[in-house]
């Protein structure tokens, strides 16, 4: 996936830095299908299910409830995976590079950093940590070229409802809508996905920029 | 429009109609020839009409939404439903109420969506379509009929008296269906050529602008919203009713990109241009699929496809269409004087009342951003018809004083007056319609429209207020707009370059039509913000005597680092230092006094 980012940002996406939002949403989209299609044609339209690594199968007692060994392990793995991205960003050079190329990417570049090189690595880690997460989210789920659809819109909803440009924000957003999703779930199932729409509309209602948020970052 | 078919047409107001009609027409007679049958033409029209609404949106207002599946489900799911339960007989009738019904959510819908802007705006409309599909598919099931749809729509029957016309499958449906089109093409080409269509392509252009020369644009955003929004209730409606059957897919995001992906194969910004990129997918689907059974291969041609128009070519099949055909190129009579020249035009906001009090004033007005105080405590008065220099080093705070003045931004502390009347906080819109216009420091123009479409923009801010609907009103039915536009040109010395897109102006023509954006509002006071930065001397020259022309009845508020021009232009002086008012006074009272020589001109003093 690490390669498949880096091809795709030198090929196509650098170009759309410049240009407007609207472009850069439409050229990943068109990516995006291309991409799915592609896969569509190699592993072809039916569902698949992968098993969890043996050593990971099973339950696993807690006391006042069990629960299945392997989705312990990925919440230990994005929880070490955010660890592991907070400090890259936040105690790294090349984090302070990037958070202040997202600011101005134009003065970073005059002040003598390729900030563009930089770009192109976040771009490639970012399509990595897709590709990653796709992989250990497989066992919990079915498997079909276009699964990526609802977690794209939920992943947005994450980071309305936490706020644009801030990694707290990010965190507290998906952790809310996990429980808004499974507290809604243990009332009626089919109002799970509604509630997660209603509580964005609300908080961009009472407060647009989102929880966490800070006023124009956009 | 400087762009597209929908601008090349304009000459000619009624081309682009009649060949669509005659288009439309010869097709029964053409189709049955190369296989194509009357579904896939009628299935064309519908999402072409879906498209017309979703191009007013996008090509023209600049919001990409892919949620539009909500309100082509929610106008389909209104009509079928009227019209299986019985509720109501004329397939008319259920069809206005379905399209109404998604013009109405779509207002609550662009409500929330338009507090955020670009890719946000983008995702928030996919987040709350889902919700739409969510709704239908259970708790609204009994309704919907959920996973199964809505069978059994009846097909429409008008009764003209002498007459009873039934619509079938057929060629018949596919007339009644082009009835529809030709009628939503129309409307639609009016509202992209009304005064609100430019305000629309303006926003496209520069949103900050168009709301600092006078236009509510969150206002007008939610207009196109909500055009968008009825033309796919419309849609939705015609589909289920061309099928018999309203579908549950109607709410998919795979209708939204489906619209989106056939608006740029068609070209955006072109009105037809959907209807273009629905025959090449809907064509490309029934060939492929059916007829040959690449099953993969027809989506992933048209995504191919879909990117490289992207990267290459913005404006689509009809884009590029026109780019190869010269004659259809960008039309240089753009505003036709439909209107004869009325002289005697009211200029309201330009005649001075001298009663003594200072028209523009500014009470202990401060601005803390955190620790760093940009103006503290500033008094500040200019008389009516009064020309005042603002000078002061970099950082001394100028341009945060203008910007609170024009209402960009809101003051920590203090008040501003407008003739007495309180003006603080009131935003840049409102402060705009009052009659306070700024130029901007660093260009602020419509880059994509022509210098005479710029100018257009404010003076219909002035001439028609800050909101209007007047979506089917031709631009030249708007009294006095081309006289009062024709007057700015000539007082720019622009009427020779009034066709030329503003992307191929030369620098110093740019800076005059910034300043002529700010003059086309008929502001009285008028501030301008370094208005000679970065001229040539002959340019500076040319420009400060337009600045003494356009200072005729007006006051003028001048914020400038060329020291000849503002002690030759102005009548008193303000020098702001540190965020403060250093002193105040006549060219040479300034000139002579010692604290602006040691803090202004101190480095001077000293070599």
């Amino acid at each position: 996936m690490l390669a498949v980012g880096l091809i795709l940002e030198r090929g196509i996406i650098r170009y759309f830095y410049s240009r407007p939002a609207e472009d850069q949403i439409l050229v990943t989209f068109g990516i995006g299908i291309v991409i799915v299609e592609l896969v569509r044609a190699a592993f072809g339209n039916l569902s698949k299910m992968v098993p969890p690594p043996a050593a990971l199968a099973g339950i696993t007692p807690m006391g006042f409830l069990i629960y299945p060994t392997y989705r312990i392990a990925v919440s230990g793995i994005a929880a070490v995976t955010l660890v592991v991205l907070y400090l890259v960003l936040y105690r790294t050079r090349i984090g302070m590079v990037v958070r202040a190329g997202i600011e101005d990417a134009l003065m970073v570049n005059m002040l003598g950093i390729n900030v563009y090189r930089v770009f192109l690595l976040v771009f490639g880690i970012g399509a990595m940590a897709a590709g990653f997460a796709g992989i250990i989210n497989a066992p919990v789920v079915s498997l079909t070229p276009d699964m990526g659809d609802n977690i794209l819109v939920e992943t947005f909803v994450v980071v309305v409802i936490g706020g644009v440009g801030s990694f707290f924000g990010a965190v507290v957003g998906g952790l809310l809508s996990g429980e808004i999703l499974s507290l809604t779930s243990m009332v009626n199932p089919a109002y799970s996905e509604v509630m997660l729409f209603v509580i964005m509309t609300l908080v961009l209602v009472v407060r647009p920029q989102g929880l966490l948020g800070v006023q124009g970052r956009e | 429009m400087s762009d597209g078919v929908g601008a090349s047409l304009l000459r000619r107001p009624w081309l682009a109609e009649g060949v669509t009609v005659v288009i439309l027409a010869l097709v029964p007679s053409v189709a049955p020839i190369v296989g194509v049958d009357p579904d896939l033409m009628g299935r064309i029209l519908i999402w072409g009409l879906f498209g017309l609404g979703f191009d007013l949106l996008f090509g023209y207002t600049g919001l990409l939404s892919f949620g539009q599946s909500a309100f082509f489900g929610t106008g389909g799911f209104i009509a079928a439903y009227l019209l299986t339960q019985n509720l109501i007989g004329n397939v008319l009738l259920a069809l206005a109420i379905g399209t109404i019904g998604a013009a109405v959510v779509g207002v609550a819908v662009g409500l929330i969506a338009l507090r955020r802007t670009g890719i946000y705006f983008a995702m928030i409309t996919v987040a709350i379509a889902e919700t739409f599909f969510f709704l239908e598919n259970s708790p609204l099931s009994a309704w919907t009929g959920g996973e199964n749809g809505l069978p059994g729509v009846p097909n429409p029957q008008f009764n003209l008296g002498f007459v009873v016309i039934k619509i079938g499958s057929g060629w018949s449906m596919y007339w009644f269906l082009a009835v529809v089109f030709v009628l939503g093409f129309v409307v639609a080409r009016r509202i992209a050529r009304s005064p609100v269509g430019r305000v629309l392509s303006a926003i496209r252009d520069n949103p900050l602008r168009a709301a600092a020369v006078g236009h509510a644009v969150h206002a007008y955003k939610l207009t196109a919203f909500t055009v968008a929004a009825a033309y796919a209730g419309l849609a939705g409606g015609l589909l289920g009713i061309l099928q018999g059957y309203m579908p549950p897919e109607a709410f998919s995001f795979d209708t939204s990109g489906q619209l989106v992906i056939q608006t740029v194969i068609g070209g955006a910004g072109t009105l037809i241009g959907p209807t273009i990129g629905a025959a090449v997918w809907l064509f490309a689907h029934d060939i492929l699929l059916y007829g040959l059974g690449l099953e993969v291969s027809w989506r992933l041609g048209l995504g191919i496809i879909f990117v490289l128009l992207v990267c290459l070519l913005r404006r689509g099949i009809v884009g590029g269409v026109t780019a190869l055909v010269p004659r259809l190129g960008p039309s240089p009579e753009v505003l036709a004087p439909i209107i004869p020249i009325s002289g005697e035009r009211e200029r309201r906001r330009q005649i001075p009342v001298a009663n003594g009090q200072p028209i523009l004033e500014a009470r202990g007005l401060s601005k803390r951003y955190g620790g760093l105080i940009a103006n503290s405590n500033i008094d500040f008065a200019v008389a009516e018809g009064e020309l005042r220099g603002i000078i002061g080093p970099n950082g001394a705070g100028k341009s945060t004083f203008f910007k609170m003045l024009t209402g960009e931004v809101a003051p920590t502390e203090g008040q501003i007056f407008f003739r007495g009347h309180e003006i603080t906080h009131r935003g840049v819109t409102e402060v705009c319609q009052i009659g306070l216009s700024k130029s901007y420091q660093i260009n602020q123009l419509f880059v994509k429209l022509t210098v005479r479409e710029n100018l257009l923009i404010p003076a219909l801010a002035e001439s028609r207020g800050r909101f209007r609907l007047d979506l089917l009103r031709g631009i030249g039915r708007v009294p006095g707009l081309e006289d009062d536009v024709e007057q700015t040109l000539a007082l720019l010395d622009l009427t020779s370059r009034a066709d030329v897109p503003v992307a191929d102006l030369a620098y110093g023509e740019k800076r005059r039509l910034e300043i002529g954006l700010a003059l086309a509002t008929a502001p009285s006071v008028l501030l301008l913000d370094e208005p000679l930065a970065g001229m040539a001397p002959q340019e500076r020259a040319e420009t400060v005597r337009l600045l003494r022309k356009i200072r005729d009845g007006r006051t003028v508020v001048l914020v400038e680092h060329d020291m000849d021009a503002v002690f030759d232009l102005a009548e008193r002086i303000t020098v702001l230092y540190e965020g403060r008012v250093l002193a105040e006074g006549s060219p040479s009272e300034i000139q002579a006094n010692n604290f602006v020589q040691d803090a202004y001109l101190g480095g001077v003093h000293a070599a």
